[in-house]
């Protein structure tokens, strides 16, 4: 799992305002369908990399996840989509719309995978949670999404065990799937009766450590002006995006 | 099943974003109407999602490849109404730790993802019954694998209807687009394994744990 203790792009910001800076950006990268506005998303996505200091390896982790699906659309719509051909190989043709299509949407995506993961791992969850809480989402949602991070490893972990242990006793050796549907349904139930009572124990302990619906108090300071201005840097090359889009650049 | 962040136009990514809201807000009221106790709930809907991220990390083998569970089906009929803000807890998760799907579609992927859930657990109250008795095994296995199934398969239609609609309206040719026709046929396996996974899972908590999925013991 990553490291989401946070990173150098913590230091003296308003998590709030943060927060609504990257959301406002991430939501406005949507919106980046031409050679000026995606230009903009990829120097502001540049900046905030450099900026956060997370390494090239951890962005481009994430980039691999969906990359062989986008690719395949890529290539099928540079072969199908468009009447003018940019290129022609043997049988195949390479069309420029198809092309461009497909530029604009991989550099889109780079750009917002990019910011969401500088967001989520430069900055700690924790602090994320707690700024979401400060911008009105439920209480009880915050509640879930703390006890499940707190949960998660746990239930990795006792999966482990309980598949380890099957295997010991000679249930699962084989890696075949009717013997994985043999014992996962146990394994998977176990797991979500001992997680139960657990998890249970767990909230009450965070109840009375101060966490909860009513137990908490806003703890963020007042933005500063330089919290104002990181908003307004955010919201203008947000606006820019989107102004350049609807203008079709 | 994820869309990833990029390939949604803002409209629909706005627009997922408000009807899971609505989506959102409505299943909390209605849970909360039912019999809420918030030292149980909170701590149940938390350790089911974990359990929907873990089990989507599991993979299974199926020759040439591999697949991973969903447990929407399962999620459904452990949360009911609390389906919907599980859902969205893991997929968020599942956003913020993996890459995968995304944070701009994390709107429409719940609703994806989560609706048919919903409805699967609704469904297995339906096939269960309200009654003070447990069924039979073979009336909660039928009940388990139904709803186990119907969960993904009705996701990968959802998907399906999602992706011809907009995909030509983003630009991409309708004779690709059109090409998503087949998405249910190859989330069959899938949905044959998930009612499997489903039916042994909810048979196995009948036994343990019945209150978990909504069954009382009798007593009588």
């Amino acid at each position: 799992m990553p490291d989401m203790t946070g990173g150098r792009f913590t230091a003296g910001r308003e998590p709030r305002m943060r927060l609504m800076g990257f959301v406002l950006l991430i939501g406005s990268m949507t919106f980046a369908d031409g050679p000026c506005s995606l230009a903009v998303a990829a120097a502001a996505t540049a900046a905030l990399f450099l900026l956060s200091g997370i390494s090239l390896e951890r962005v481009l982790r994430r980039l691999m996840i969906p990359a062989i699906p986008l690719a395949i659309l890529v290539i099928v719509l540079a072969l199908t989509s468009g009447e003018r051909i940019l290129l022609g190989i043997g049988p195949l043709q390479i069309r420029t719309e198809g092309t461009l299509f497909g530029i604009y949407l991989i550099g889109r995506i780079v750009c917002i995978i990019t910011t969401v993961t500088i967001l989520v791992e430069a900055v700690p969850f924790g602090e994320n949670l707690e700024a979401m809480r400060g911008l009105g989402v439920p209480n009880m949602m915050i509640d879930i999404l703390m006890l499940t991070a707190r949960y998660i490893p746990v239930a990795v972990e006792d999966m482990k065990v309980l598949r380890r242990a099957a295997k010991l006793r000679g249930f699962g050796h084989a890696t075949g799937l009717i013997s994985f549907m043999y014992s996962l349904p146990m394994m998977a139930g176990s797991v979500l009766v001992r997680g139960h009572i657990r998890t249970s124990r767990i909230h009450a302990a965070m109840i009375l450590r101060g966490y909860g619906d009513g137990n908490r108090t806003d703890t963020h300071e007042r933005p500063g002006a330089r919290d104002i201005l990181i908003l307004s840097a955010f919201a203008s090359v947000s606006l820019t995006l989107i102004l350049l889009s609807l203008k079709g650049l | 099943m994820h869309l990833p962040d990029g390939l949604l136009p803002p409209s629909i990514c706005l627009g997922g974003y408000a009807l899971t809201g609505i989506a959102l807000s409505a299943s909390l009221r209605i849970g909360a109407k039912g019999s809420y106790n918030r030292s149980e709930t909170v701590p149940t809907i938390a350790v089911m999602t974990a359990m929907f991220f873990s089990l989507s990390l599991v993979h299974l083998p199926l020759p040439p490849s591999s697949i991973h569970l969903m447990a929407t089906g399962l999620t459904g009929i452990v949360l009911g109404w609390y389906t919907l803000p599980a859902v969205l807890a893991g997929l968020f998760f599942q956003a913020v730790m993996f890459g995968h799907g995304g944070l701009t579609t994390l709107g429409v992927n719940t609703l994806v993802i989560g609706l048919p859930g919903l409805l699967s657990g609704l469904l297995f109250r339906f096939m269960t019954g309200r009654g003070d008795h447990i069924p039979g095994k073979a009336g909660i296995m039928t009940a388990g694998f139904v709803a186990g199934a119907f969960a993904p398969f009705t996701s990968s239609i959802l998907l399906t209807i999602l992706l011809m609609g907009i995909l030509p309206i983003t630009g991409v040719p309708t004779s690709v687009s059109g090409t998503t026709i087949w998405l249910p046929l190859a989330y069959l396996p899938l949905t044959v394994i998930e009612g499997i996974f489903t039916a042994a899972t909810v048979w196995f908590l009948s036994r343990v744990h019945p209150s978990l999925i909504g069954l009382r013991i009798n007593n009588a």
